[in-house]
């Protein structure tokens, strides 16, 4: 279980690591032994390079040349393995850290509230969940995290001067602070050029985002110019910014070969026999060691301080990764199974409710104390104009939400705290939209439910006959749905969406505006549809027309979240009230808002 | 500078690059300069470590000072190089950021030039996703190319002449390792472009199935499949982990292989060129500089190999840049669109100016442009210029299509004259100042207030926007706003409410001076008070402007000076509203019930008779 509560994202870091770390215990001791390996590989090939030179080029030695030349080879060589080595560690836990992120934040998500949903775009958490995983991303691709253990080689590199000459070695040290001063400052420098560009980005790209969604209104008021217009700002702006940003981009790897280049002259000046200083004076050798050394110190440094972006992107990443992670999650309380009342088959009351209010936010309450009571095998409808609480009522009964008081039973159970694989046998719920899920006829009636057998399956589809019309189709229960496959009518769609509510066989059927937009023909191969399904079974339909509810025994009239009429059609529509006039604005083809 | 595409062939790239040549040679100067004169480095380097060989045996003071000589030039030469690579570095970027505006504002002035009714059929997001992602890929794999073929192609050039220079011989030798390197590193291509692929395609299905889940969470959780579908993504995560993993394997690990490959010679330059020393040919510093050399070299095969690898993404991203910007300014399609001879007869009315607003509408035909059957058929009424007229219609009587139809951007049948003239013969221009057009959605951009409202004005007139503001009752609401008419709305800004969203873009329908209103469905989320105020005020202040309010809400439509009822793309009723309720047909049904409905739901005392209703609106 992730923790509960905030999550920094160090705290997200440590949780995911370890996760990733014991199944892989060996990645510690690989890490440390490579680190190692780079020490020793680093200060290695210099000295060797001292020591040709000074025991046999100067002196004249041809013997043992080769031996040498040999040895620096296999240095190289081993130092290109270390690399590969090094690579591959970083790429697998980089990348089983990415997996181990998108699996924590899949497990997050299926436990946020519904509310969550209804409040955040989807473009938001998808954007989360890919995006800015992928910006964590880049700092493992992008070959930072090698930098970092370059950090190791440093040290080689600075044992390697130690070695070749003490002196020079802390002459050389005079400059690190100057180094570290230049990557300071510039670092500082990209930094917020990097904050104004990200600024100017954002206007731009709103920019477009409001022309193109605003399209018709610019054509409506024949402004096409003018926005041309209006877009050289922003454009003129991001160059101005982005040029910015490139001058110290463009300086800053430039002023550090320049620094390097100026420490090289001063060891050489001081590492030879000027008589200025003699005290600091080496061999020939170990002034060619000592430059290459030198040449091997700024590489990390540069490296690291390259990547600045990556790493500001990736830590932005992270944060947002956390934020998401630190949405609470709901408390559906201890889960209860079907097995722990075995009363709900036998259950006269399908579904009870009592007093039940809910409400999205704390000022505007949508359902106000509504109780009702449904019969085992009878057929309910509530109706009731857009906004009348109709389908928060539905989700309530469904399970989706927790009421803020009152209470809710489906067959002696509350829906809300039911196992949600069990769901599915007590309530079937056919939603306004018929949704059509890109895999095969059969994994969009089962969801990919195992349990659920093919035949099953066949079974519901026969009994709101639409077995018939799916052997017709090219491949049958096998075929692609979803977009670039095959593509559905809308009646279709909708009797796929009854064939997936039916087929665990539920005693209660909630149906959600089942035939709103449908012409008169398919509307009528629904309801024989629903008709075949609500056999032996208590229906619930809502809808905001009244001829969109079937044979219904009861209606209830939904306004402002209470029930205002309730009764028989025949008893209602000699009545006047909501039920009457519903019926004459509909019966002129007038949409009741 | 104005951004915009090049004027000759703006689909080839070297057309963007040849708009910036300045920058450009500039950039190709400091490329030349920097990849040649770094060779000097090494070289001066390795001088320098001559003459401390020199002063070994003996310190003079001609030594010293050559010695310091080569210290410094060393200082001064990198320095002087290094500069030439900023210029490089600065000005490539500069040109390509230039580049990148270039495209966008092509694709921008492209698309706005493109027919509404062909835009309508666009995904937005597509569109935005174009201008933004694959400008961005295609503008930075030019400037990566361009970049390593001075870096990379150059340089190896550069530093190969001088160590042919130093001896032929050794590098010869010693460069036979290299074109293996070279070659297995090419032959690494194929597998790795299928990787990557497969990486992309894998990060795609994550994506996609992420996409799918989150818009059906609620069916998902209704069902309880969400934690199976949870463990679906955890497996598609994995693939496309172990695609990435492949082809970083292929792609940074195998490099420091590469490099190593290619440098197997180093053994040669090592044991040659120490041969060379000791037999006199050459100094130390000069065996220094040439092991230097060789192996900057033979590190950057890797490089050589990669160069256009990018190129297979950023082909696919600038087809589809490409693909816009050969959409643009066919106007013409527009009308042959809808299948409604309208093309033909359209240049006789070009030059008339409509003279007045009165409205004469006769035997008018509508179809939308992805439409296949007429949503408005044979409708023929006519109103007198000023005064505010009432549309209204059930669902799918072709409220929305008459609307459209009015803004004169969309092709119709029949006749449709405005103050005598036939709308669509009208010129754009003179379109744009007769007909204003407001929208249910409220459609706002991300700006202040009154930015909004005089929509397009950079110095909006104060006499004006008060007016404008006053007629869509928004006086009020912007006391309350904490910057008043320069309170920024939107992401950025305040937060507004629907109504006063659908007011605020009824404003900027009202700023312009223009004599035609159209206004539909604009009060849907407006209390049903402040409605009937504002129709009020568009009556009483409006003499010279025929408004058009398309509703379905009766309920002001008493103040209306005409009626118009539609009812399955045809003209049921019209007329003034008493004239309709004494008519006692549908709009008398529809208007009785409406009221009574909002009485009962306001919580007032249900009327006995909800006919007694009726009273309240004359």
């Amino acid at each position: 279980m992730a923790p509960q509560g905030p999550m920094t994202p160090w705290q997200l870091i440590r949780t995911a690591l370890s996760r990733v770390l014991p199944k892989s215990w060996w990645v510690g001791p690989a890490v440390f032994g490579l680190a190692a390996a780079g020490f020793f590989l680093s200060l290695v090939p210099p000295l060797l390079l001292r020591q040709l030179v000074d025991n046999h080029l100067t002196a004249g030695i041809a013997a043992g040349i080769w031996r040498l030349a040999a040895f620096y080879l296999l240095a190289y060589l081993a130092a290109s393995i270390v690399g590969f080595v090094q690579s591959y560690l970083t790429t697998l836990i980089g990348q089983q850290l990415l997996l181990e992120f998108r699996s924590m934040l899949s497990r997050h998500l299926a436990r946020l509230p519904m509310a969550y949903y209804s409040r955040t775009p989807a473009g938001d958490i998808i954007s989360r969940v890919t995006s800015d995983v992928d910006a964590v991303s880049n700092l493992f691709s992008s070959g930072l995290l090698s930098a970092f253990t370059d950090f190791f080689r440093i040290g080689g590199v600075l044992v390697g001067m130690y070695i070749v000459s003490p002196r020079l070695f802390l002459l050389s040290l005079a400059v690190i602070p100057l180094i570290y001063l230049a990557t300071d400052w510039f670092r500082r420098h990209m930094f917020a050029a990097e904050m104004r560009i990200r600024r100017s980005v954002s206007q731009l790209n709103s920019f477009i985002q409001e022309t193109f969604n605003g399209l018709r209104l610019i054509k409506a008021f024949g402004y096409e110019t003018l926005y041309d217009d209006h877009f050289q700002q922003p454009l003129a702006d991001n160059v101005t910014v982005s040029n910015r940003a490139a001058f110290y981009v463009a300086a800053f790897p430039c002023v550090m070969q320049f620094l390097r280049a100026g420490v090289i002259a001063v060891v050489i000046w001081a590492g030879a026999r000027t008589s200025v200083t003699d005290a600091l004076a080496v061999s020939i050798g170990g002034l060619a060691a000592m430059v290459d050394l030198l040449g091997r110190l700024l590489d990390p440094v540069e490296a690291v301080a390259n990547e600045v972006q990556v790493l500001q992107q990736a830590f932005a990443g992270l944060t947002r990764l956390a934020e998401l992670m630190s949405q609470a999650p709901e408390d559906r309380g201890p889960v209860t199974q079907l097995t722990e009342y075995p009363g709900w088959q036998t259950e006269r009351e399908a579904v009870t409710l009592t007093g039940v209010t809910y409400a999205y936010t704390d000022d505007a309450q949508v359902i106000r104390g509504v109780s009702l009571s449904v019969r085992r095998g009878s057929k309910v409808a509530l109706i009731g104009r857009t906004g009348a609480g109709k389908t928060t009522l539905m989700n309530l009964v469904a399970g989706l939400f927790s009421p803020w008081s009152g209470s809710i039973k489906v067959c002696g159970m509350n829906p809300h705290n039911l196992d949600p694989a069990q769901r599915r046998k007590l309530i079937g719920v056919v939603p306004q939209t018929p949704a059509v899920l890109e895999g095969t006829v059969l994994e969009n009636i089962t969801l990919r439910d195992e349990t659920i057998s093919e035949a099953q399956a066949v079974a519901a589809c026969e009994l709101i006959g639409l077995h018939d019309h799916l052997l017709d189709l090219p491949e049958g229960y096998q075929t692609m749905l979803g977009a670039g496959a095959m593509e559905l009518s809308h009646g279709q769609r909708q009797l796929l969406s009854i064939a997936r509510a039916v087929v665990c066989d539920p005693p209660v059927l909630l149906l959600d505006e089942p035939t709103s937009g449908m012409d008169t023909l398919t509307e009528q191969r629904v309801f024989e549809a629903l008709r075949a399904a609500s056999e032996q079974r208590t229906i619930v339909t809502i809808s905001h027309r009244v001829s969109g509810i079937i044979d219904a025994e009861t209606v209830c009239v939904l306004s402002g979240g209470r029930v205002v009429q309730e009764g028989s059609p025949q008893q209602l529509v000699g009545e006047r009230g909501w039920y009457a006039m519903f019926r004459q604005l509909e019966d002129l083809g007038w949409q009741v808002q | 500078m104005r951004y915009e595409l090049p004027k000759k062939d703006p689909f080839n790239l070297i057309s963007y690059i040849r708009r910036h040549r300045g920058l450009f040679w500039i950039e190709a100067a400091g490329g030349i300069i920097y990849n040649t004169t770094i060779v000097a480095g090494p070289i001066v380097t390795g001088r320098a470590i001559d003459a401390a060989a020199a002063l070994t045996t003996e310190v003079t003071q001609a030594g010293v000072r050559t010695l310091l000589l080569y210290c410094l030039l060393l200082v001064a030469l990198t320095a002087f190089f290094q500069y030439a690579r900023y210029i490089k570095r600065k000005y490539i970027r500069d040109m390509c950021f230039r580049i990148r505006s270039d495209m966008r504002a092509g694709l921008m002035q492209r698309t706005l030039a493109r027919p509404l009714p062909e835009l309508e059929r666009e995904s937005v997001g597509d569109l935005i996703s174009r201008t933004i992602g694959d400008v961005e890929q295609v503008v930075s794999t030019v400037e990566t190319t361009i970049n390593e073929a001075w870096d990379t192609w150059l340089l190896m050039l550069s530093y190969l002449v001088v160590l042919m220079w130093y001896s032929p011989r050794i590098t010869l030798i010693c460069a036979i390792p290299i074109p293996f390197a070279l070659y297995i590193a090419e032959s690494a291509r194929h597998p790795l472009y299928r990787y990557s692929v497969q990486a992309r395609q894998a990060a795609a299905r994550v994506t996609s199935h992420l996409h799918r889940t989150l818009n059906h969470v609620a069916l998902l959780r209704l069902f309880g499949r969400e934690a199976a579908e949870g463990q679906r993504l955890t497996s598609f995560a994995e693939e496309q982990m172990r695609w990435t993993v492949r082809t970083a394997l292929l792609q940074t690990g195998m490099m420091p292989v590469y490099a190593a490959l290619a440098s197997l010679g180093v053994i040669g330059a090592l044991g040659l060129g120490g041969q060379e020393v000791i037999a006199g040919n050459w100094t130390v510093g000069t065996f220094a500089a040439y092991v230097v050399m060789f192996l900057a070299m033979s590190r950057r095969t890797w490089v050589a190999a990669r160069v256009f690898n990018r190129w297979h993404a950023a082909r696919a991203s600038w087809d589809r840049i490409r693909e816009k910007l050969g959409l643009a300014g066919k106007p013409a399609a527009a009308n042959a669109d809808g299948g409604l001879a309208a093309a033909a007869d359209e240049t006789a009315g070009r030059t008339a100016r409509p003279a007045g607003t009165a409205v004469v509408v006769r035997d008018l035909s509508f179809r939308y442009p992805a439409g296949s059957v007429d949503v408005l058929r044979s409708v023929s009424f006519s109103v007198p210029s000023g005064g505010v007229v009432g549309v209204t219609g059930g669902v799918g009587s072709g409220k929305s299509a008459l609307a459209s139809a009015l803004t004169g951007l969309y092709p119709y049948g029949g006749e449709l004259l405005v103050g005598g003239v036939e709308l669509r013969g009208l010129a754009s221009e003179d379109r744009r100042r007769l007909v204003a057009y407001s929208g249910q959605d409220g459609f706002l951009f991300s700006t202040t207030v009154a930015g909004n409202v005089a929509f397009g004005e950079s110095s909006p007139d104060p006499q004006r926007l008060e007016r404008a503001l006053h007629l869509a009752g928004l006086l009020e609401d912007l006391a309350l706003f904490p910057q008043g008419l320069d309170t920024m709305i939107g992401e950025r800004g305040v937060r507004v409410s629907g109504g006063q969203r659908q007011r605020i873009a009824l404003a900027r329908a009202l700023y312009t001076s223009n004599p035609l209103l159209v206004l539909d469905d604009p009060f849907s989320a407006v209390d049903i008070g402040t409605e009937r105020r504002i129709i009020e005020r568009l009556r009483d202040q409006l003499e010279r402007r025929t408004t058009f309010i398309f509703s379905h809400r009766l309920n002001a439509f008493a103040y209306a000076d005409h009626i118009i009822v539609l009812e399955r793309g045809q003209v049921a009723e019209q007329g003034s509203h008493d004239e309709l309720l004494a008519r006692e047909g549908i709009y008398h049904k529809i208007y009785t019930a409406q009221t009574w409905m909002e009485r009962d739901s306001n919580g007032a005392a249900r009327p006995n008779d909800p006919l007694a209703a009726n009273t309240h609106g004359a």
